[in-house]
């Protein structure tokens, strides 16, 4: 009697077991797929817009293995971040403007030289919809970015990466990069490495001239510092 | 014989082989998860490389340098162990304790003056092609392994890198 009743208590057993193991297997499947999805790149065929192609410093960059993939002609990824001074910052708070994304680090000398560039061009564009969001890399904190900022004399919002955004831009693999995005959320161009200030006037002028009508932009965002709006 | 297999310990039996199969295929899924993406894959990529991975001497119980070779990628730089600016990342070796070794004392090169095309006055300090660390450590006989990272941060001329840990492991016999 003992046994005839152990026997359905360890198929029970056994099928609840399965049952499990087949949700989990779902699970697991959904998932791996999702983050295929997430990673997924298109790596740029002939490596247009690096820095060797531009004929721009960094012609031994990257090989094509780190390519950064191309998004010019896509929408670009959404983002909230933390900026310097705690606040939620998203691309989506720059609707209607025209966005230069850079993606920087304090320890990037090619970074630095750009920098100043960033605040003359902000100064010049910003009263017509324009701005510049950089986007620290560093994994030292928060100070340590902030130090930078004040001594370079950002004009621009600085905000922290989290992971999440370069990863939405295909995994950030070295620095500088920056993504020129038009009124209408669209990348127009981009570029990894250091390009020239022409280079970079010009790809922000693009981007100030597509996507439709500028929206009116408030004064603060000339003058603000480095921590956000 | 077979009267001794009910068909209940038959089903049993099968329900047991095709659970462990489930099981075994959650296993491997959880294996392939931990697999790197692409990017991740990318960061592990070093630019640096120990040269002189090969096994060293050194005097048994008497301070000896171990020198260890460095080798930096064609057309890229880092830092030097004393960067030219405090944000940069100074190229470091870190080498573990281990039993019986004592490290008394690391000594790295002067960095060479580099610039950027595009900001010739700024000079940055770095090594590139190869560079000579020198361990001095104090040991007893026999064979021992100095292992330990060299932390790093590499350039090329338009472009950055994220920093990099590279292991280091080298086997010193001392007599």
């Amino acid at each position: 009697m003992k046994r005839n009743a152990l026997v359905p208590l360890v198929i029970l057993v056994v099928i609840v077991g399965l049952l499990w193991a087949a949700v989990h297997n779902l699970r697991e499947r959904r998932l791996q797929m999702e983050q295929q999805a997430a990673t997924h790149v298109d790596l740029i065929p002939d490596n247009a817009n690096a820095p060797a192609a531009q004929g721009s410093p960094g012609s031994s960059s990257p090989d094509t293995e780190d390519a950064e993939p191309d998004l010019r002609g896509k929408m670009a990824p959404a983002f909230t971040l933390v900026s310097l001074d705690g606040k939620k910052v998203s691309l989506a708070d720059y609707k209607g403007k025209a966005v230069l994304i850079n993606f920087w680090a304090t320890w990037c000398g090619p970074c630095k030289l750009e920098m100043p560039w960033f605040i003359d061009l902000q100064k010049k564009y910003a009263a017509q919809g324009f701005t510049v969001l950089g986007i620290s890399e560093d994994d030292g904190g928060k100070d340590e970015v902030q130090k930078f900022a004040t001594k370079i004399g950002v004009n621009y919002p600085i905000l922290l990466e989290n992971g999440a955004a370069g990863k939405a831009y295909g995994g950030v693999e070295y620095l500088p990069t920056s993504y020129y995005v038009d009124r209408g959320g669209k990348i127009v161009a981009e570029s990894a490495g250091l390009i020239s200030k022409d280079e970079i006037e010009a790809n922000i002028q693009k981007a100030m001239a597509g996507g439709g009508a500028p929206v009116p932009t408030p004064v603060q965002t000339a003058a603000k510092p480095a921590g956000g709006e | 014989m077979m009267r001794g297999y009910s068909p209940k310990f038959t089903v049993l039996v099968a329900l047991f082989s095709f659970a462990a199969l489930s099981l075994r295929s959650v296993h491997a899924q959880q294996e392939s998860l931990s697999i790197p993406g692409i990017s991740s894959t990318a960061h592990s990529k070093q630019f640096v490389t120990l040269a002189n991975g090969d096994a060293a001497t050194a005097a048994a119980n008497k301070p000896t340098v171990v020198e260890l070779r460095f080798r930096v990628d064609s057309g890229l730089h880092v830092h030097s162990h004393t960067p030219s600016s405090e944000f940069y990342i100074p190229t470091t070796l870190t080498l573990l304790p281990d039993s019986g070794v004592a490290v008394k004392g690391i000594a790295y090169p002067p960095g060479q003056a580099y610039s950027f095309s595009a900001a010739p006055k700024e000079k940055l300090s770095v090594y590139t092609g190869e560079f000579v660390v020198k361990a001095t450590v104090l040991m007893p006989a026999g064979s021992h392994t100095l292992r330990g990272t060299l932390r790093y941060q590499a350039c090329d001329n338009g472009s950055c890198f994220p920093p990099r840990t590279l292991p280091v492991s080298v086997v010193v016999e001392a007599r």
